[in-house]
């Protein structure tokens, strides 16, 4: 099998999956009891006046009638209009994506930046004490709760010692934009994310070249006259990152809606939160819109890291299975 | 790789805390050291406190149309702030001019005949004259929130009689009438503006200014305000779906007041009144442990008064708010004119619940206790459920988010008892709507509050005492307590309301002593 038949064969399940997503968001989505119009008029609306505004969403019509109207508008790109704010459903989603896009933009790299060395170390010295240590600080930052660490850094940073902001968002650009703000504003949140994103990298980077260290072709690289670390780095990091880029696809698409207990903490007006409120209000088209774009995104993920595989493992590329 | 951190001055017991978050940052200090060392801008507030103020609230509204929804964020950034009134209500739950100077009723008690204020402007400089109000009236008359259009429902008839002043005329006297106008109901809208949810425009001395969903509201001094300045060139609303992160950003000066404290608990972190003040005042909300009286055994009047008996209100209170509140013992907010303490009404008793509950043959009853997702009405079903279950009621306590809430308890009228605080002003009239999810049907009670309504207004305050007795006597429900408000302010504030007797939270009086 080549290359061409590979990709074409992943395109055709991704268009696939995508088109089943949307039956599956729609479905579920529909069965959440409570409506819009109930939210919106409160506990003194007239049923007559909640019957009303549900018939001016169109709440009245068959499931089956609403579920193809979204689907017509997705076609054409078009995620339909917020119940609450009559606003397009992709221009409220856009400055949230915004805020989620820059925690995972900046915080992944680093995270795999910090859990390299820290993973290496636990793998090379895994029976002494240097080993131990980072083991153990890997395991630490995986076992404390994200928000717990996020708690902390903003009574140290903000409350006890005002360096920082505790919480907020300021755009990059924009009417609002100002750099230096922007940045201040996402330190803390992306130093919480890169803690638990990097303690849980370096597990599976420590794995990796633990695996690597006992393979044949690393003992033939040292007869060769390789040294330790030049062998290391010449034959095992590509082997060892197969494993570490499966986890990184994973985890920058658990990010995108994950970040939501970081979003949360630090109040910022990410997709999460934007998800999370949506469906308090029952805003439907916004949650079916953000859950889509979640899996288009989670479904691009799996294809580049299946790509990243390609490049990483030329075994792969000469079409062995 | 080695942090090389800079030192920085913390208290002795951070240090460790400090140093092992230094450890786990091995990587990341290295990265982003500069940046950590920078002195940052968090004092967007306090830095300009002269200039600007940063309110933080609970909860967001979903639109700023104040007609197409009934939610009390919308009204408490634009009410008396962005939009003015003809007449408002004050801390004490008083009427006092705004717009118009002064109102006479006619002997028919049918017309009210306002003198508008001659220097009243719109923040647009249009003069707010007689027509101005008319044409607001009658624009807000099909509002789709009740809140509004059903006061205005009781408008026959409006009169420009002269530039400067309005007759309104109504199909029936209405006491609640006057007190609803000078609410939500009474707006007095701008006629220039065509969008109340994009711009919406009053004569009030802030005007909107920005809106960043998900997050902040922005509003500005109206520069040509005709009453008294604002004290503030910026107000900031900051939204905050988490009650610690908005103690945090008071803690740590990312905004300057915390305008609803949900979490008394934390009241002791802000004890420091050099720097903070707690402002303890009481709201329109009633804690209401609602009954189905639909269900046979709540329609016994027995088993609801055992209820009441069995429930040891001051400790509920004390549990799960902090002792923060007032016990009421009817649906009447401490600051409505005819207010009087029913607390005593059922005081604690379990003795006399039990014997109730026998004479009632109700001893092995088991009930629905239905409650949304919000802290207090989580926490409170948890001990009402454990005291009830010391008189033999078993208790089956269910959390739904406010979404289900609505359907399954509202809509559907599918529980036994629920826990909602209801906020909107002078809502004891809904025990007189039988349709309402309690489904309290009263003849006597309709009566009384139809006559109050009706009544000469010397003897509206007399006639809505007896009713809210009535409701009492006749354990509808059981009133928990009387919702506090608690507002955190920086010490140097002044004019902080204390009180919350409408939506609207009152930016007109804060100054800075700064």
């Amino acid at each position: 099998m080549n290359i061409g038949v590979t990709l074409a064969r992943r395109l055709g399940l991704f268009a696939v999956s995508l088109v089943g997503a949307t039956l599956v968001i729609f479905l579920i989505v529909q069965t959440l009891p409570g409506d819009v119009a109930q939210a919106t008029l409160g506990l003194n609306a007239t049923p007559e006046a909640v019957a009303a505004l549900r018939e001016k969403y169109g709440l009245d019509r068959p499931a089956v009638v609403r579920y193809l109207a979204w689907m017509a508008g997705l076609v054409h790109g078009d995620l339909g209009v917020s119940y609450i704010s009559g606003q397009s459903v992709f221009s409220q989603i856009r400055p949230c994506l915004a805020v989620t896009t820059w925690l995972v933009v900046l915080s992944m790299p680093l995270a795999l930046l910090c859990s390299i060395p820290i993973g290496l170390v636990a793998a090379l010295w895994r029976r002494r004490w240097q080993g131990a240590i980072a083991s153990g600080l890997s395991q630490t930052g995986m076992a404390v709760p994200v928000f717990f660490t996020g708690i902390v850094l903003v009574v140290l940073f903000a409350v006890e010692s005002h360096v920082l902001p505790a919480n907020g968002y300021v755009p990059l650009t924009g009417s609002r934009g100002d750099a230096g703000r922007w940045f201040s504003h996402l330190l803390l949140p992306v130093a919480t994310l890169v803690i638990a994103q990097s303690s849980l990298l370096a597990r599976y980077v420590r794995s990796g070249f633990i695996d690597v260290l006992t393979e044949d072709y690393l003992r033939t690289a040292r007869a060769a006259g390789w040294t330790k670390w030049g062998a290391l780095i010449r034959h095992g990091t590509r082997n060892a990152a197969v494993s570490v880029v499966t986890v990184v696809g994973l985890q920058i698409g658990a990010m995108l809606v994950g970040a939501i207990i970081v979003e949360q903490v630090f109040q910022l007006p990410g997709l999460g939160s934007l998800l999370l409120r949506s469906v308090g209000a029952r805003d439907l088209p916004v949650v079916q819109g953000i859950t889509v774009l979640l899996v288009l995104a989670v479904l691009l993920l799996s294809l580049l890291v299946d790509a990243a595989y390609l490049l990483i493992d030329p075994r792969l590329r000469r079409g062995q299975s | 790789m080695t942090p090389g951190l800079p030192p920085r001055p913390l208290r002795r017991p951070l240090r460790l805390a400090a140093l092992l978050v230094t450890a786990a940052l091995a990587g990341l200090t290295a990265c982003t050291g500069t940046a950590a060392t920078d002195p940052t801008d968090n004092s967007s507030a306090s830095g300009q406190a002269d200039t600007s103020l940063a309110v933080g609230a609970t909860l967001e509204p979903s639109t700023l149309d104040f007609t197409a929804s009934s939610e009390a964020a919308i009204g408490q950034v634009l009410l008396y702030n962005v939009y003015e009134t003809l007449l408002r209500i004050d801390q004490q739950g008083e009427l006092q001019p705004l717009l118009a100077t002064g109102y006479t009723l006619s002997d028919d008690r049918l017309t009210y005949t306002f003198t508008l204020d001659p220097k009243a402007t719109f923040a647009s400089g249009t003069k707010v004259d007689a027509d101005a109000v008319i044409k607001s009236i009658e624009r807000l008359k099909p509002a789709v929130n009740t809140n509004v259009s059903a006061p205005l429902a009781l408008v026959a008839a409006t009169e420009a009689v002269d530039a400067t002043t309005v007759a309104v005329t109504l199909t029936h006297p209405s006491n609640s009438w006057l007190y609803d106008m000078a609410s939500t109901a009474g707006i007095v809208v701008d006629p220039a503006t065509t969008d109340l949810a994009q711009r919406p425009a009053g004569s009030g001395p802030y005007q909107f200014s920005t809106w960043t969903r998900g997050d902040q509201i922005t509003l500005t001094k109206n520069q040509s305000y005709w009453g008294t300045p604002a004290g503030f060139d910026e107000v900031t609303f900051r939204y905050f779906s988490d009650p610690n992160a908005m103690n945090s950003a008071e803690l740590s000066g990312g905004i300057d007041i915390i305008s609803d404290l949900t979490s008394p608990s934390s009241l002791s972190a802000f004890a420091d009144t050099s720097q903070y003040q707690v402002i303890d005042g009481t709201t329109t909300g009633e804690v209401v442990l609602g009954f189905n009286h639909t269900k046979p055994a709540l329609q016994d009047r027995r088993v609801r008064q055992a209820i009441n008996y069995a429930i040891d209100r001051q400790s509920l209170l004390d549990t799960v708010w902090g002792g923060k509140g007032l016990l009421i013992g009817s649906m009447v907010a401490p600051t409505d004119p005819y207010y009087e303490d029913l607390s005593q009404t059922y005081p604690y008793d379990p003795e006399k619940a039990k014997a109730l509950l026998a004479e009632a043959g109700q001893e092995n009853l088991t009930l629905a206790l239905r409650v949304p997702v919000v802290p207090y009405a989580t926490s409170a079903a948890q001990v009402i459920a454990s005291m009830l279950g010391q008189v033999g009621v078993t208790v089956e306590v269910s959390e739904l988010d406010f979404g289900t809430w609505y359907t399954q308890v509202f809509t559907d009228g599918d529980f036994d008892m629920t826990i909602v605080n209801h906020v909107e002003t002078r809502d004891i009239v809904q025990f007189a709507n039988p349709g309402y999810y309690w489904h309290y049907d009263n003849a006597d009670f309709q009566a009384l509050i139809a006559q109050a309504d009706e009544a000469a207004p010397d003897e509206y305050v007399p006639l809505m005492k007896q009713a809210a007795q009535l409701l009492a006597d006749d354990a509808a429900a059981d009133w928990l307590w009387s919702f506090p408000s608690l507002t955190v302010a920086r010490a140097d504030l002044t004019g902080i309301p204390q009180n919350s007797t409408t939506t609207s939270f009152d930016l007109t009086q804060i100054r800075s002593k700064a």
